[in-house]
């Protein structure tokens, strides 16, 4: 595994001196986060180009870094929009507004009109992520369904779920408020959920 | 205000509950709910399952070496980036 980073106070000199080594073990240890964010918004497709390309805007801002969030959420805060910005290029009819729809997380036919449920969850044959991980089906399901949310969704799911950072991280990498990111974060985790829900019906 | 969400409301404000993010009282009415109602307890069960399936999910993707192949290129990129300050643009 990597050397732990050295601190923010430590780093940021030598990387405004041009010490090779200290990029080198910035990259190491924020490369596979960049990754993984710019994968969940353009998808495998762009995903090394844009991380590539967030390397060289990090490198170009650097001396104008103001130190208003830590050294790692704002390097991923340039990830994100250099993901963004490419994902606008790539289909022009995804607006940041789509980025962010706005819909229940459930479907609508799952309540009755006084709000109780209309079809409740089913029960699952399993208890622990082990058991359900234990079926390749499933497996495939779960993965199927991360792939069909929408880019923000996404994106919100990895930072938070996957890749275990705090939401008030999160939001300022994502430059969502805190309960826009508590919505894209619920939406992506009810629409996941109820992948599960679908496959143990079946 | 409504003392008591619905079934509904439980399923939206489930993350703002898991995440702390619900006031006092949401937090009361959403816990009184809970345990009243089985079915939005099995809700929350899967919930928090779905959750901690998904923190499994990295460590399942196998690694492949494309990933060291990325860095070398990144680092091979910025080695040959013009030095800070002496951007033309
Ligand atoms: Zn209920």
């Amino acid at each position: 595994m990597s050397r732990p980073l050295p601190s923010d106070d430590e780093l940021i000199p030598r990387l405004l001196a041009g010490d090779e080594a200290a990029y080198a073990q910035l990259v190491h240890a924020y490369h596979g986060l960049m990754i993984h964010l710019a994968r969940a918004i353009v998808g495998d497709a762009f995903a090394d180009e844009v991380a590539q390309e967030a390397w060289m805007a990090v490198l170009r801002a650097l001396p104008r870094f103001e130190r208003r969030s830590s050294l790692k959420t704002w390097i991923l805060r340039i990830a994100s929009n250099t993901a963004k910005s490419r994902l606008r290029h790539e289909s022009r009819s995804v607006s940041l507004d789509a980025m962010l729809e706005d819909r229940p997380s459930l479907d609508p036919g799952r309540f009755r009109s006084d709000g109780h449920w209309a079809v409740p969850p089913p029960a699952w044959h399993a208890d622990t992520p082990d058991d359900l991980l234990a079926s390749r089906e499933l497996r495939a399901v779960v993965d199927g369904a991360i792939e069909a949310l929408p880019p923000m969704q996404r994106a919100a799911l990895t930072l938070r779920d996957m890749q275990n950072l705090d939401m008030p991280t999160i939001c300022k990498i994502l430059e969502v408020s805190e309960s826009n990111g508590r919505v894209l974060l619920h939406r992506a985790r009810s629409r996941i959920q109820a992948a599960i829900d679908e496959y143990q019906q079946r | 205000m409504k003392i008591m969400p619905s079934c509904r409301d439980i399923t939206e404000q489930a993350s703002d509950y898991l995440e702390h993010a619900l006031s006092p009282w949401q937090r009361t009415g959403f816990r009184l709910h809970l345990l009243m109602c089985l079915y939005c307890r099995r809700h929350m069960k899967h919930l928090r399952l779905t959750i901690a399936t998904l923190h499994r999910l990295p460590e399942e993707t196998a690694q492949d070496d494309s990933e060291e192949k990325q860095l070398e290129a990144v680092l091979q990129a910025l080695r040959e980036a013009p030095p800070q300050g002496q951007t033309g643009d």
